[in-house]
């Protein structure tokens, strides 16, 4: 029964770590979008 | 003695006078002569302009046009390219400080003094290289063209190295892709940047469409028309030269929905098209999604960068978030649904990539680059798996691997049985026997799979090189990995690549933007939207596919992969 409830633990962190990867990404392509908005690199005048 | 000095001054008067009447005057009568005008102030892009006027009888006709934004390679927005540009400044006579048009072209009735229509090779890998054959303008050595543009005849470029970096910029792959950002193609391959043109009805090459010179030698009289490039970018003023003289100035417009850093005008519902189609496609075998999305960009989107960042380091961030989202979106169905993620594995492949992508990879490509010119061993590693794939599926290789026949036998019969009872077949869930890192099993459908995370891990970390370095996730080394040294089915060879290209994505997005490398916004929300719409699709779509059929997709892809990375598919 420990086992079980130790592997069912071990699972939810797991599932936790997939949410966490999907938060971080959002967040980094979020500040990708906004910097490539707002940024202008070049006008060459 | 006073006296005769006296006369001699009395003598010079008129001389001087006349001197300098004929200094003054001849200079004036000779530019007189020259007249021009064009047919709008304002043009837009993509439009075609006429420029009308006269120059002396007899003379050849050079009508330049340049663009008042100007490059200058000291100010490179992107670091690297900086570095290139003084490099090969030093090898090709021009210096960091030395100031071009970004766009200049040069209209002629006789192109010969300023170089020769030759052929040009393209295609292929390293060791056949120069597959394909076309035609290109090949700019003349300064020393030939010094006299013309000593008298301005080409407009602003007057000097040695203003000409060598002008050259550069337009017949130089890194120079068209960094600074002119117009580019004739050939299928993907760019040839060259347009520079010197002459009237297509005479002279029928490619380049010179849309162009047309008319002059009347016995009157001087000129007329001529020209394509201004559709993406040039927004409200640039040009200048007009004609034979020296500055005759006028007109501006390209804005013509369409501009990309702020893709430097293109385009509709993003286009991008959106294309996410969909990958997204889908990549959430269905796994592989190919990055790939194929950079192709995409490079034929129909063709993403080229601002002014001063070569077009790849913008297509790449831009390119990413498609192996993050499309897998989003199907794992809804693969991982919370349909339960069959094999988690540890996908996590210990992820953290493999992580460290390839972040640690390991950036000094090894600075080390060692460009990467691209592994591309074609890339290629080789790609036909070992391939073949490696087409003999699984054969019934020998099919009878070599006891779990994955069981499997598909099972998912046959469950499928058969779904079928005869009007309902959706119901996936099997993946249950973990012995968990561990050194080995792990588990069941699928009722056959035991034994993987190992810890040596996926490091293959991993090679994937994570190879991502970060073309801007793809990897999937194509991922799923071969897999079912190759796992003996794993695709349908849960699949979900696992999904989730290690999405570490692909956020371990090589930030690295491009921590180098300065941001995406165009508009390209990677429309991926984005498109890949999650796709990945939606294909997660609801899997299961309705045969394990073979999904195999002979995968492999189909990995021989188009080859092709490409060997450059002798050159056209999708």
């Amino acid at each position: 029964m420990a086992e079980e409830e130790k592997e069912k633990r071990e699972m939810e962190a797991l599932d936790y770590g997939m949410i966490i990867l999907m938060i971080i990404g959002t967040i980094i392509i979020a500040i990708g979008f906004i910097k490539g908005l707002v940024w202008q690199p070049w006008t060459g005048m | 003695m006073k006296e005769k000095a006296v006369c001699v001054s009395k003598l010079a008067v008129p001389w001087i006078a006349t001197l300098l009447a004929l200094l003054l005057f001849f200079p004036v009568a000779g530019s007189a002569a020259v007249t021009g005008s064009v047919s709008a102030k304002s043009v837009p892009a993509g439009d075609t302009l006429k420029i009308t006027g006269t120059i002396e009888p007899g003379q050849d006709l050079y009508i330049t046009l340049a663009s008042q934004r100007i490059f200058v390679p000291k100010e490179c927005v992107g670091s690297k390219e900086r570095g290139i540009f003084i490099k090969e400044g030093k090898k090709r006579g021009f210096n960091s400080d030395t100031k071009v048009p970004y766009l200049a072209y040069i209209i002629t009735n006789n192109s010969k003094p300023l170089g020769k229509v030759d052929v040009k090779r393209y295609g292929g890998a390293f060791f056949f290289s120069g597959l394909y054959k076309t035609k290109m303008f090949y700019l003349a050595k300064w020393d030939k063209v010094s006299a013309l543009a000593r008298k301005g005849y080409l407009g602003p470029i007057d000097t040695k190295e203003e000409y060598n970096l002008y050259k550069f910029n337009h017949e130089k792959k890194f120079g068209l892709f960094t600074v002119t950002k117009e580019r004739t193609m050939k299928g993907k391959m760019p040839i060259f940047s347009r520079d010197v043109l002459t009237d297509y009805s005479k002279e029928p090459y490619y380049w010179n469409k849309g162009t047309k010179v008319s002059l009347d030698k016995a009157t001087g009289k000129y007329e001529v028309s020209f394509k201004t490039f559709r993406h040039t970018y927004p409200n640039t003023p040009f200048d007009v030269y004609v034979n020296g003289k500055k005759v006028a100035t007109y501006t390209v417009a804005k013509n369409g929905f501009w990309l702020p850093l893709g430097y293109r005008y385009l509709n993003p519902v286009i991008v959106i098209i294309g996410g969909i189609i990958v997204g889908w496609f990549f959430s269905l075998v796994g592989l190919g999604g990055g790939m194929l999305m950079a192709a995409y960009q490079v034929l129909f989107l063709k993403t080229s960068g601002p002014v001063g960042i070569n077009a790849a380091n913008t297509l790449k961030p831009s390119n990413l978030p498609i192996v993050f989202f499309s897998p989003i979106a199907a794992l809804r169905n693969y991982w919370w649904k349909e339960k069959r993620l094999v988690l540890p594995l996908a996590l210990a492949f992820g953290i493999g990539i992580f460290i390839g992508a972040f640690i390991i990879g950036p000094p090894i490509s600075a080390k060692y680059l460009p990467m691209a010119k592994y591309k074609a061993w890339l290629g080789i590693v790609v036909l070992v798996m391939a073949i490696r794939l087409t003999y699984e599926m054969t019934p020998r290789g099919l009878r070599a691997s006891k779990s994955r026949r069981e499997v598909v036998k099972k998912y046959q019969e469950e499928y058969k049985k779904a079928k005869a009872e009007g309902v959706a077949l119901k996936m099997s869930k993946v249950e973990t026997v012995k968990p561990g890192w050194w080995t792990l099993d588990f069941k699928f459908f009722g056959s035991t799979f034994r993987s190992y995370p810890i040596l996926f891990g490091l293959v991993g970390v090679l994937i994570g090189i190879v991502a970060v370095s073309f801007g793809i996730g990897g999937g194509f080394i991922l799923v071969p990995t897999m079912t190759m040294f796992a003996g794993l089915p695709m349908y849960l060879a699949v979900p696992v690549s999904l989730v290690g290209t999405m570490f692909s994505c956020v371990s090589g997005l930030s690295g491009f933007m921590v180098r300065g490398y941001w995406p165009d916004p508009w390209i990677m929300l429309g991926i984005c939207v498109g890949a999650y719409i796709g990945g939606f699709l294909g997660g609801r779509t899997q299961r309705f596919l045969s394990e073979k059929v999904l195999k002979v997709i995968a492999t189909a892809t990995l021989y188009f992969l080859i092709l490409r990375f060997l450059k002798i598919e050159i056209w999708i």
